[in-house]
């Protein structure tokens, strides 16, 4: 057996708070901003994929100091051939009837590099490879043409320093299952970046986490959560299936008075459990639109941008880049958000809340948010945080007045410019 | 000091908690062993390139280094991060943390294959970003909160994640670095 004693032990760092962040689906952007795709009309409405089923010689690597073994691993089950093939299905129409995104399988392969521009996709075990040195079970690299975001090829290498299993006997740190890992990176061969949805009132759940979430919680990642559903569906989606399954909720996150609030997570929790389901940003002029809703009763509420991780360095990012970014944080310096603990079923804050009810094929419009607002002067349409702000959490009621729109985009380059003059002042004192 | 802008922590927060693929979450203990090179230093500029044998894209970021905890790595160093966009061709490998011009950071890295580059350990886990206090001027430094393990304690305000001094969390990497495994 291969020497795996990586010391998966809590963090030192126990002041660490889990910010109860839902982190919605997230589509993998280019630097302009485009959802890095594949164009399955292109494909014949398949994309084309190859397995290598070989494993590297196990020696001791001299980047990373594992020690190796010449005894291959024992997966214990099925062979990863079919284990990586039936791990695809659970993205695929045939489970997703809201999606149309589909593969075929050509065989297998003897290819063994992995992540260069060589023409094929290429499922595949490596090695000793730098990339993936220290806790990294398996990478996916996409090739995409920068000017429309589509995907040309991509490669998936599971790291064989680790030890593989297939029949559910995996125990960390000594070995890992490979069916939800493979599922994992196969959300990223279409174009999904991480997800965060993970827990309920603050406390990891394996049984919420979502399969993009990014660290390894087992064989739960196997089953796909509504999120990921969401986030596979609206990159590759059946419409009329899409229509006959989902609702919508739409509306605007705006800082009082009407200032439009630019990347702010909106989540929808259910009412029973309260569980973060589905989650989507808003646009630059403060809109947003979560689509994928499965037909229920929720509460909506926004989230902190401070707990956003990977979603502001690929949506919020390419939008404010370098020194200017300090902008993002005087827009959003009003935000309190509920704390994570909170937002758990029996607390009372919730009867301050107004349910949104989901009906497929419907949208729920005007869902909005106003945060720094007077207190009492908008009604309440969703959850209530005013009592942890001192008034600054105040929801919002109907949108602003007609033309607000135009105002709203131009608001975001008019900030930029009084910091820039603000910062020019302060330098000349 | 005069803090320079206000509110810089939850900024940093922001946009330093990228993570990587399927990754097995890390201890600050395990970090520090497996590191060949711990430091606090400051990101100065990057560039997009190909690898030697033109098969894949890098983002190398030059860092200036204010302290150095483990190793001797001399006044820079080159972090070579997977990914980037150069001649009409764009490579991404899922969530790799995306340094910033500018940016504090503590890099644990790891070895690299190519001379004169290192590796964050991790892809992502081996990076916090540190930031200033606007009231006090002292350095703070974040874990990521999304990671299983960060979720384990509350904070007295129970909404926001909890920085620690710089100086502190160094202090806890190099009592890492002095238990014996």
């Amino acid at each position: 057996m291969k020497q795996r004693k990586l010391v998966v032990s809590a963090s030192l760092l126990g002041l660490i708070l889990w910010a109860g962040a839902a982190g919605a689906f997230v589509p993998e952007r280019t630097s302009n901003g485009l959802p890095i795709v594949w164009n399955l009309t292109a494909l014949g409405g398949a994309v084309p994929y190859l397995i290598n089923r070989d494993r590297p010689t196990e020696a001791v690597c001299p980047l990373t100091n594992l020690p190796g073994s010449t005894v291959p691993d024992a997966l214990g089950g099925s062979d990863a051939v079919t284990v990586l093939q039936n791990s695809f299905a659970h993205w695929l129409a045939a489970a997703i009837p809201t999606t149309v995104v589909d593969v075929s399988f050509g065989g297998t392969t003897g290819n063994d590099v992995f992540g260069t521009s060589d023409g094929s996709n290429v499922l595949l075990f490596i090695h000793c490879d730098p990339d993936l040195a220290g806790g990294v079970l398996a990478l996916t690299i996409n090739w995409y043409a920068t000017a429309t975001g589509l995907i040309q090829e991509t490669d998936i290498a599971f790291n064989d320093d680790y030890d593989w299993r297939t029949d559910g006997s995996a125990n960390p740190p000594d070995s890992y299952e490979l069916a939800p890992v493979a599922i994992h990176e196969m959300g990223h061969f279409f174009g999904l970046d991480h997800s965060f949805i993970a827990n309920v009132g603050g406390v990891f759940d394996p049984t919420i986490a979502c399969t993009m979430y990014p660290y390894y919680f087992g064989l739960d990642a196997e089953t796909l959560a509504p999120d990921d559903i969401a986030g596979i569906t609206t990159l590759y989606p059946d419409v009329p299936a899409q229509t006959a399954a989902f609702g919508a909720i739409e509306g605007r996150v705006t800082s009082w008075p009407n200032l439009a609030m630019f990347g702010i997570h909106v989540v929808a929790i259910t009412e029973t459990g309260k569980v973060p389901t589905v989650s989507q940003p808003t646009s630059i002029n403060g809109r947003y639109r979560i689509d994928g809703v499965p037909p229920g009763n929720y509460y909506v509420y926004i989230e902190s941008p401070s707990v956003q991780s990977s979603f502001w360095t690929t949506f919020v990012g390419p939008y404010w880049t370098g020194v200017d970014k300090i902008s993002q944080d005087m827009l959003y310096r009003h935000i309190k958000v509920p704390s994570a603990a909170a937002l758990v079923d029996g607390n009372a804050i919730f009867n301050r809340a107004t349910l949104v009810t989901v009906t497929a094929g419907t949208t729920r419009s005007e869902i909005n948010f106003m945060v720094g607002g007077a207190a009492g002067t908008n009604k309440m349409l969703a959850f209530d945080f005013d009592s942890n702000s001192g008034g600054c959490g105040q929801l919002a009621g109907a949108a602003g007045p007609a033309g607000m729109d135009l105002a709203l985009w131009l608001l975001p380059p008019a900030l930029l410019l009084a910091l820039r003059i603000r910062r020019y002042v302060n330098s000349r004192r | 000091m005069k803090p320079k802008y206000g509110g810089l922590l939850v900024l940093l927060v922001a946009t330093g908690s990228a993570l990587a693929s399927t990754v097995i979450p890390l201890s600050l203990t395990t970090l520090a062993r497996k590191a060949e090179v711990i430091v606090v230093g400051r990101c100065l500029a990057s560039k997009v390139v190909w690898n030697a044998d033109h098969s894949r894209i890098y983002t190398d970021w030059t860092v200036a280094l204010e302290q150095t905890v483990k190793g001797a790595p001399g006044a820079k160093l080159v972090v070579r991060q997977l990914g980037g966009e150069l001649d009409g061709k764009g490579m991404t490998a899922a969530g790799v943390v995306k340094l910033e011009a500018g940016e504090e950071v503590v890099l644990f890295l790891g070895p690299g294959q190519e001379q004169g580059v290192r590796r964050i350990l991790g892809l992502s886990q081996g990076q916090f970003p540190v930031g200033t206090d606007p009231q006090t001027g002292q350095k703070l430094v974040q874990e990521n909160p999304a990671k299983p393990g960060a979720g384990a304690a509350k904070s007295q305000a129970g909404n926001q994640p909890v920085p620690i001094p710089l100086d502190q969390f160094l202090a806890q990497v190099r009592q890492a670095l002095e238990v014996k495994p």
